[in-house]
């Protein structure tokens, strides 16, 4: 696999701290970290907006000059879309920022991320799942190899995340992607290998493809054990205490399940899939333990 | 790039109701500021048409919608610009624009764009209310295309200042409240600034006068050019701050900031070196021109008029022209009702008088016109007073004496500042004399006179031959004029006048229109010269009925062709150019005489006969040609409603269905 992005002791006091990693195409890295660990800043210092940052950045061996910006796609936290343009106006200008001006291909994204039906509604008037599906389509639309996402799941409730990280795993076998969240289960389900950030340096490392893939269920209903067990992907359901499930997925776990036990209702207030022993690394840094410093 | 930027700009605006709104605003306070004058100037302009104002509606109804529209576009560019930037950088979007291939300067021209050309719709709408007063009004197109050129200026730079606001900003209270003072303190610079000191050029408002006057200077174009792109220049460092690596490099933008100091002062010295006009509306006569330029030092006019609107818009339109010749020139104001004393003291009679005070000497203009306003300039620049030549000794009406002398026209022509000497056949030529005037001669001249006069005209000299029946051997020598013999005379019950008297019309070459017919008395039939090389530049004839009488013009006359009487239309006054050579001829000189000078169209056709053969073309007194406002009351109750009421309520009316509309996901 080609290197698409290498970044070499990126610094800028006190967010970032002597930061490198590399990221190859296919490759989906995992940025972790409380509130303020520096992972926005990495993804804006390797978008190339985030002024006095030093270090040696280089993108599919280049500097980050006009062309290498173009092999980029960068979806900030909350996405800023233009509020009172529609999601045709909105998709249109940013691709066209990128050099897509093709109405055809435009038509084509929409139908890609399901917005064909919303291309007249301003943008103002989307729910946050369309909103990200918008964002997300406005950032793919030139189909950049490099995919640079921050907090994507942030503000959307189960079914909007489940969806969102279905569109996400559908784009990203292609291209490399670099996702910055501090929920531990967007990390596991869509990455292969995370960083665990902690005061602009990466403090751990940990690859996620052997993980057992668990999910921690919390319904108002009570459907009973074997009722969930039932369903196709879920090896186990184990009560974890009033309305709590421990669920065993088989692997691969099957896309949309979710979405299913949200159609049973039994009133699905909490999907959190659990994975490695990387949440207690986690927790251990958000309540003041240090890590162990690694290198990516 | 910057086509996309413009056109998410342009949707922006138009697509939602804000702007519309503002159009429909804008063109409300400008058609109701509009339709107020106009009113008042209905019920003034019959006064205006008698006094022959020098004012019509191009001043009192054109310029100062056009004043309101620049303030205008002072105040809405802020408003359309401070979201432009500042929002961008709240919303995170402008981190998100420049991560992408597009640079900073792209985006700068796009959002610069993005604000001016709403704005240039404004002002385009805005002159189509004005232009729609053509269907009942003398407008002043040129006037009004320097106008839109200087409103388009004026936009150009209100867009980019607004846009440095906006850059400079987090919020978009603070980017208006930039913009606004940035341009504030632009506008006001004449005000507060020396006008001796360099910071004076920074001043807006004197260049906008310029050009709103239809007075189009290439320095006030360098103006805004460079301040123009001084500001988006200023509005580059923030953008570049949010991408470039390292952001903040303090040598290239000082470098920066050194180029565009260098640019303005260097545009300031160059534009002061060659400053010249592409259009001016109201050209001033070349010895005005001429004797400005001989000016030096700082000139006062003081004027003296009450706060009378109508005068003081009179004297600022006579007086601005010189400034923006003459900048050192300035006017002020006293108002004789408040200063009565020293009014007195300095002799000042009436309303608008002007004493004009420089290079220690003084002058009192008592009529407020360019002729005056020359000869008390000249008087003050010691430049150009030039002499008319009154030749003497072969029987030519006296320049001084009762009511067969020329005195009143001398006094006339002093008036308008030249000065008339009596010469001898034999004296001396002085250097500072262009016109010589042959008044009447009764006895033939002599071969050296001839001679002399000959090599006068060939030095580029010009000639005024008032003829009487003599020395015609000399005028036909001269201009190839000859005379018919005898006395004009048009029959009695036909015309009105003495059976002597024509009553001729001068060509609008040498009158203004609507001057009355001069009158002639005793006059000869003149006979264009036959040499090819003279052209005849205009001519001016008797009554068609007239025929020169050569029996005694006592009793009973009567047209006897057989006599060689002939009866038509004879000329009575020829124009004649070759090269730098002019002469002019009239047929009788009894015009200029005391007894007729101030009869009929007399005085203005003597006087316009020394401007044509100075080639000053000074106009004694012209009103203005655009007083008469010609539209039926239903016509202009129409635009009235139209332009008070419905297109700002179509406009206002768009702007909420294209939001509503939008809203509910049609298309706009």
């Amino acid at each position: 696999m080609d290197v698409l992005l290498q970044a070499q002791d990126l610094r800028l006091p006190p967010r970032l701290d002597g930061l490198s990693l590399s990221l190859r195409r296919g490759e989906t890295l995992g940025l972790l970290g409380v509130n303020g660990a520096g992972k926005s800043s990495l993804l804006m210092a390797l978008a190339g907006v985030l002024p006095g940052v030093r270090g040696g950045l280089r993108v599919a061996g280049r500097p980050l000059d006009r062309e290498a910006r173009r092999r980029i796609g960068w979806l900030p936290q909350r996405p800023p879309l233009y509020p009172d343009l529609s999601v045709r106006e909105n998709l249109a200008f940013f691709a066209g920022l990128q050099g897509v001006r093709e109405p055809a291909r435009i038509d084509q994204a929409l139908r890609r991320f399901d917005l064909d039906g919303l291309a007249r509604r301003l943008v103002r008037q989307l729910s946050g799942g369309e909103h990200m599906r918008l964002a997300l389509a406005c950032v793919l639309a030139h189909e950049p190899d490099i995919l640079l996402l921050d907090e994507p799941s942030a503000g959307l409730d189960p079914l909007q995340t489940e969806q969102l990280h279905h569109l996400i795993q559908r784009e990203t076998p292609r291209r490399a992607v670099l996702l910055a969240s501090h929920l531990l289960p967007d990390i596991e389900r869509l990455c292969q290998r995370a960083l665990l950030m902690h005061q602009g340096r990466v403090v751990a490392t940990e690859s996620l493809r052997e993980a057992p893939r668990q999910v921690r269920l919390r319904l108002r209903e009570d459907p009973g054990p074997d009722a969930l067990s039932a369903l196709p992907g879920i090896a186990t359901a184990e009560p974890l205490g009033p309305g709590e499930w421990l669920l065993s997925l088989e692997d691969p776990a099957p896309p949309g399940l979710a979405e299913q036990i949200a159609q049973r209702r039994w009133g699905l207030e909490a999907w959190e899939p659990l994975g490695s022993g990387l949440m207690a690394r986690f927790r251990a840094l958000s309540t003041g333990e240090s890590g162990t410093e690694a290198g990516p | 790039m910057i086509r996309l930027i413009l056109g998410n700009e342009w949707r922006q605006r138009l697509f939602t109701a804000p702007w519309w709104l503002l159009a429909a605003a804008s063109w409300l306070i400008c058609a109701w500021l509009l339709f107020a004058q106009l009113q008042v100037y209905q019920e003034i302009q019959p006064r205006l048409a008698a006094g022959g104002s020098l004012l019509g509606v191009n001043d009192l109804l054109i310029a100062p919608t056009l004043n309101t529209l620049s303030l205008l576009i002072l105040l809405i560019a802020p408003v359309l610009g401070m979201n432009a930037l500042s929002e961008e950088r709240r919303s995170g979007r402008l981190s998100l624009l420049l991560a992408g291939p597009l640079s900073p300067v792209q985006l700068l021209l796009g959002k610069w764009l993005g604000i001016l050309l709403p704005l240039l719709l404004i002002v385009a709408g805005i002159f189509a209310m004005l232009a729609s007063l053509a269907t009942g009004m003398h407008l002043d197109w040129p006037r009004l295309g320097v106008a839109l050129l200087g409103l388009g200026a004026l936009s150009a730079l209100a867009s980019a200042v607004a846009l440095l606001g906006s850059a400079l900003a987090r919020h978009a209270a603070g980017a208006f409240a930039i913009g606004l003072g940035l341009l504030g303190l632009l506008w006001l610079g004449d005000s507060v600034i020396d006008p001796q000191a360099p910071a004076w050029w920074l001043a807006l408002g004197p260049r906008l006068a310029r050009l709103l006057r239809g007075t189009l200077y290439s320095d006030d174009l360098v103006y805004f050019l460079v301040l123009g792109l001084g500001a988006l220049l200023l509005a580059l460092p923030p953008l570049l701050r949010l991408r470039e690596r390292p952001p903040w490099r303090p040598l290239r933008e000082i470098l920066a900031l050194a180029l565009i100091l260098a640019c303005g002062v260097g545009a300031a010295q160059l534009s002061l070196a060659h400053r010249h006009t592409l259009y001016r509306s109201t050209p001033l006569p070349r010895a005005l021109l001429e004797t400005l330029d001989a000016l030096r030092g700082p000139v006062t006019i003081t004027a003296y008029a009450p706060q009378l609107p109508l005068l003081r818009a009179r004297i600022e339109k006579l007086i601005r022209p010189l400034q923006d010749r003459y900048p050192a020139l300035r006017l002020r104001w006293v108002d004789p009702q408040r200063e009565p004393q020293l009014a007195r003291r300095l002799g000042i009679r009436h309303n608008g008088e002007l004493r004009i005070e420089g290079m220690g000497r003084s002058q009192r203009v008592a009529r407020a016109d360019y002729p005056s306003l020359l000869r008390a300039l000249r008087h003050i620049a010691r430049h150009g007073e030039p002499w008319i030549l009154a030749l003497r000794g072969h029987g030519e009406a006296p320049l001084e004496g009762g009511a067969r002398s020329i005195s009143a026209w001398a006094d006339a022509l002093d008036e308008y500042g030249y000065q008339v000497v009596a010469i001898g056949p034999d004296d001396p030529l002085p250097d500072n004399a262009r016109l010589m005037l042959v008044a009447g001669p009764q006895q033939p001249f002599s071969a050296a006179t001839r001679q002399r006069l000959r090599e006068w005209l060939a030095r580029g000299g010009r000639l005024l031959w008032l003829h009487e029946g003599g020395a015609e051997a000399t005028l036909l020598a001269l201009g190839g004029v000859g005379s018919l013999p005898g006395t004009l005379v048009t029959p009695v019950r036909r015309t009105g006048l003495g059976p002597l008297q024509q009553a001729v019309q001068p060509p609008p070459l040498l009158v203004p229109p609507g001057t009355p017919p001069a009158l002639m008395d005793g006059a000869h039939a003149l006979l264009p010269p036959r040499e090819a090389d003279w052209k005849l530049v205009a001519r001016f004839d008797s009554d068609p009925r007239a025929w020169n009488e050569t029996g005694p013009l006592q009793g009973r006359v009567r047209h006897q062709p057989l006599l060689g009487e002939i009866k038509g239309a004879h000329a009575l006054g020829l124009l004649l150019q070759r090269g730098g050579e002019r002469i002019a001829v009239l047929g009788d000189s009894d015009l200029a005489r005391n007894t007729l000078f101030g009869r009929g169209g007399n005085r203005a056709l003597l006087l316009g006969l020394v401007n044509w053969l100075n080639g000053e073309q000074l106009s004694t007194r012209a009103a203005a040609d655009d007083l008469r406002i010609a539209w039926r009351p239903l016509s202009g109750a129409l635009l009235a409603l139209f332009h008070l009421l419905l297109g700002p309520l179509l406009l206002a009316g768009a702007g909420l269905w294209v939001q509503r509309r939008r809203r509910r996901g049609g298309p706009a």
